[in-house]
């Protein structure tokens, strides 16, 4: 990834960057991630995490919003700068992260979550739960099954290639990842029980 | 609805962007149509979604690295240069200066300063700008 000295200097208005996003120029997610870390990262450690914190939960709010700018779940809205958007959605999901962490320690924390915001990321929060849902029964799927969909939707990796890594024959590659991942969708969907 | 694997894999395309501009509008012709395959499309979406979170976050981790390395995430690493000078009101004047002065910055000012955080800027009204129903 080769970025330049100013990755904003093509993404003079918020129309611009989002077309950046849609075609998933480096530029324009550069030019957001400089635009946006800076302020996390200061809420986070004005908020009782450090500038690890900060950086680990950035970039996990940053990556769920590329996806949702991907596969269209997000579109640019007129009233709200991308921002403004990417960071009320990582700072909900850090209040999140500490009021999950005092509740494990049975503390309470008053934290105070404008309605404007929470409106805001709402749909976002909706979606960053389907995606722990996801990884989280990805974990609990079996050995096989967790290799192979961790090998071509993760890593990337192509059937023949997952083939030759698993001793599989390229057709049972290819089956294993569709039955693999339908099994996924019925756990996620309250369909199956666990059987790879 | 379960997908076979012909649709398992034309879904996938489609999501990834590998369709052609035909087979692209062929499928959006049988979402609307096929109200069982848009269903199936839907349940098959989020779990795609979920699966492509931790390339993300890979991507961006090597993306932090090298906006560091360049040092724009620092404070100052975002400025613009303002022509027209700013005027500070003083708190406290005394008699032999002012209440307003004018000062000239040579220095560029920064476009994204700290300080009052609550949100990076401006904050914005909410409104319905998640949809949902298109890949």
């Amino acid at each position: 990834m080769i970025l330049p000295s100013n990755p904003c200097s093509a993404f003079s208005t918020d129309e611009l960057l989002y077309a950046g996003l849609k075609n998933n120029d480096d530029r324009a997610y550069a030019c957001l991630y400089a635009q946006t870390f800076r302020s996390f990262a200061h809420y986070v450690q004005t908020n009782q995490g450090t500038m690890e914190h900060a950086q680990d939960a950035f970039q996990q709010g940053i990556a769920e919003f590329y996806v949702a700018v991907k596969s269209g779940r997000y579109q640019l809205s007129p009233s709200a700068r991308l921002k403004s958007v990417l960071f009320e959605f990582c700072k909900r999901k850090w209040i999140n992260e500490l009021q999950s962490a005092r509740h494990r320690r049975t503390q309470t924390l008053e934290v105070y979550v404008d309605q404007q915001e929470e409106n805001l990321s709402d749909e976002l929060m909706t979606f960053s739960e389907n995606v722990n849902k996801v990884n989280r029964l990805l974990e609990r799927m079996g050995a096989n099954c967790q290799r192979v969909i961790d090998l071509f939707y993760i890593q990337g990796k192509p059937l023949v290639e997952i083939a030759r890594l698993m001793n599989y024959t390229p057709q049972t590659a290819r089956t294993k990842r569709y039955e693999c991942t339908e099994q996924l969708k019925k756990l996620f969907w309250g369909k199956s029980q666990l059987n790879y | 609805m379960t997908l076979t694997e012909a649709e398992f894999d034309r879904v996938e395309a489609y999501l990834d962007g590998n369709l052609s501009p035909d087979e692209n509008r062929q499928m959006e012709e049988d979402l609307a149509r096929d109200s069982d395959l848009k269903q199936a499309f839907e349940e098959h979406r989020v779990v795609w979604e979920g699966l492509q979170v931790p390339v993300a976050v890979a991507y961006f981790q090597d993306m932090h690295e090298q906006l560091e390395e360049q040092g724009l995430l620092q404070l100052d690493a975002f400025w613009v240069e303002t022509d027209e000078p700013e005027v500070f009101v003083m708190p406290e004047p005394d008699e032999t200066t002012s209440p307003i002065e004018v000062a000239v910055h040579d220095e560029p000012e920064w476009d994204d300063k700290p300080g009052g955080w609550d949100g990076p800027t401006e904050p914005d009204a909410p409104d319905a700008h998640f949809d949902d129903s298109n890949p």
